[in-house]
């Protein structure tokens, strides 16, 4: 295969950025379901109070109950799990600022909470606006998913999940890891190495996404794999969203090739 | 070599000492005596609910539930009411919502609490349980249930059989003929190594469960255990018994692989663990069970498949 360089790296890699955000970390367990370490209300308002968190289908409306938690009861053992509930609502809403001001105080609390980790690995290259602030960003996400990997497996496991769901979340999760970890490495500029976790993270996943694919393939397209390119692209094109369809019929334009292997000739 | 005894003895002691820990039961909440609303021409939601619940017509009773909000309505026995049915729909936050919002109104009944700390349990808000169980006690003394709730919690999730003991003690004495009572508090007994009390009440808990034509494998499982070092063949039949009563229990058929396991039983030992590794695919005790039986037999390839099984839930479970 001639391989060649695509003509703007920096197009396809700009491509990697601001995808809609993984969503394999919302499997991990929350204290409903993880018993050995559930957090204790100490009163029924208290605990009243969370539910709110927790049952509204608006995302606005809970940011604003996590919000009235947290001022209601500063000490409460949920406080954590509350802040994870508000920087999964923010991610909701896009509202990056959000994400890392409560993710980062998630963490504070919670400071193996996989969904913290993952969420805010996978959101701060998007939020990456200013060359100044990039090293010390992009040093800090990497940090994020480099520890989600090691609490993943580190985590001892409550015998209420079945051995196999644990396998399936993890190997989501670790797929979440790599994807950021790819997506840091391209905005590095370190194509090579970004290639090689967009590999691992379409491996691990049990159904990769489009969005996975896409960024695999553009990547592959910035190291002028072009023929694996066109087939990872192919394959985001056909799974989705439609935001991916159009960008990965962007890229695959940009190289020369259409969506469809019946167009090109 | 030295990982291998290691883990060999780990396993020994696993096999010796494991004894299955349940959660509480699925609850059969209670139904209230209706208050209020009395129209036999007209019966309001609640009387119909009720109906409802009582038929176990589940799918009605949630359309009927959906209509009414849980702000508006005043009535905190209708509250009450859907919080069962959204229960049963799986919905336990709406459940744990509704049980409140009628507690909230006034609804101060022994019912009201054990349901509402069941559902406190299930959220594994544990001190929220104890405090309901505290209060369906005082609202009425003589209900065995809260007490049962209470060993349970006791015995399963603090691991102190001899405070569990003395819930299931108080248990009995409100009611004699409390068969799960007299089974768990058997389990008590025999934890604390009191052999001989544990086998009575088991015996006692049989006794009632045959006659109320009820099944529930707990105290054959017990009896099983208790006779299986000095009467091998009582053991096996207790085991069998308790698979004939919990068909679906995979701890009742594991030990019966060990009791046949005990006997020499190869082949009888591997279909009982192999049923109990179909129910639970994760159960260490019986894949090393089956290790050590295809061992014998010399089939290493099963052998090694379920060693390596073996391993992989010690290394992710640990010893839990």
């Amino acid at each position: 295969m001639a391989t060649s360089r695509p003509r703007s790296v920096g197009c396809t890699l700009a491509l990697l950025s601001g995808l809609a955000w993984p969503c394999f970390a919302a499997a991990q367990f929350g204290p409903l379901l993880d018993l050995e370490s559930a957090p204790q209300a100490r009163t029924q308002e208290e605990f009243d109070q969370y539910l709110e968190v927790l049952v509204t289908n608006n995302d606005r409306e809970r940011v604003a109950e996590a919000l009235d938690f947290l001022a209601a009861y500063p000490q409460s053992a949920l406080r954590g799990w509350a802040t994870v509930y508000q920087m999964e609502a923010y991610k909701a809403l896009d509202d990056f600022e959000g994400v890392l001001m409560s993710g980062e105080r998630a963490l504070k609390l919670l400071p193996e909470n996989l969904r913290a980790l993952l969420t805010l690995a996978a959101a701060i290259p998007n939020a990456v606006r200013d060359a100044r602030e990039e090293r010390v960003l992009l040093d800090q996400a990497e940090s994020y998913a480099t520890r989600a990997l090691s609490v993943m497996e580190s985590k001892e496991i409550p015998r209420s999940i079945r051995l196999e769901d644990w396998k399936r979340y993890r190997a989501g999760m670790a797929s979440e890891a790599h994807e950021a970890l790819g997506h840091i490495a391209a905005k590095r500029g370190q194509i090579e190495r970004a290639v090689g976790e967009f590999e691992l993270a379409v491996e691990l996943n049990p159904a990769p996404e489009g969005r996975q694919l896409f960024r695999l393939g553009a990547a592959y397209a910035s190291v002028g794999r072009k023929s694996e390119a066109v087939d990872a692209l192919r394959q985001a094109a056909a799974l989705g969203p439609e935001l991916i369809r159009q960008r990965a019929g962007q890229t695959l334009r940009g190289i020369g090739e259409s969506a469809h292997g019946s167009e090109k000739q | 070599m030295t990982t291998r005894i290691a883990l060999l003895g780990l396993a020994v002691a696993l096999l010796a000492g494991e004894l299955p820990a349940q959660s509480l039961p699925s609850p059969e909440f209670q139904l209230p005596g209706i208050v209020g609303g009395q129209d036999a021409a007209r019966p309001g939601p609640k009387h119909r609910l009720l109906e409802l619940i009582r038929n176990r017509s589940w799918t009605q009773a949630a359309r009927l539930t959906d209509g009414i909000a849980l702000a508006s309505e005043s009535d905190p026995q209708l509250h009450y009411l859907i919080g069962v049915v959204l229960w049963q729909q799986q919905d336990k936050v709406g459940a744990i919502q509704r049980f409140r919002a009628g507690e909230r109104l006034g609804l101060r009944e022994a019912y009201l609490h054990n349901a509402l700390g069941i559902a406190y349990y299930d959220a594994h808000q544990f001190l929220l349980f104890e405090q309901q169980m505290v209060r369906a006690i005082a609202a009425d003394q003589g209900d065995p249930q809260p007490h049962y709730y209470m060993g349970r919690y006791v015995e399963s999730r603090q691991g102190d059989y001899a405070g569990a003991l003395r819930h299931f003690e108080r248990v009995i004495a409100l009611d004699p003929n409390h068969a799960r009572g007299h089974a768990y508090l058997a389990y008590c007994l025999e934890r604390l190594d009191r052999r001989d009390a544990a086998w009575e009440h088991y015996l006692a808990s049989v006794e009632l469960l045959e006659q109320a034509g009820s099944r529930f494998s707990w105290p054959y499982q017990g009896l099983a255990r208790l006779a299986l070092e000095s009467e091998p063949q009582a053991a096996t039949r207790w085991a069998r018994r308790a698979v004939e009563t919990g068909p679906d229990e995979f701890e009742a058929h594991a030990l019966l692989a060990r009791c046949h396991d005990r006997d020499g039983d190869l082949s009888q030992a591997i279909a009982a663990a192999s049923e109990a590794v179909r129910l639970n695919q994760d159960h260490a005790a019986s894949h090393y069970l089956l290790f050590t039986a295809y061992r014998r037999l010399g089939d290493m390839v099963q052998a090694r498949r379920h060693m390596s099984r073996f391993q992989e839930l010690k290394q992710v479970y640990g010893d839990q």
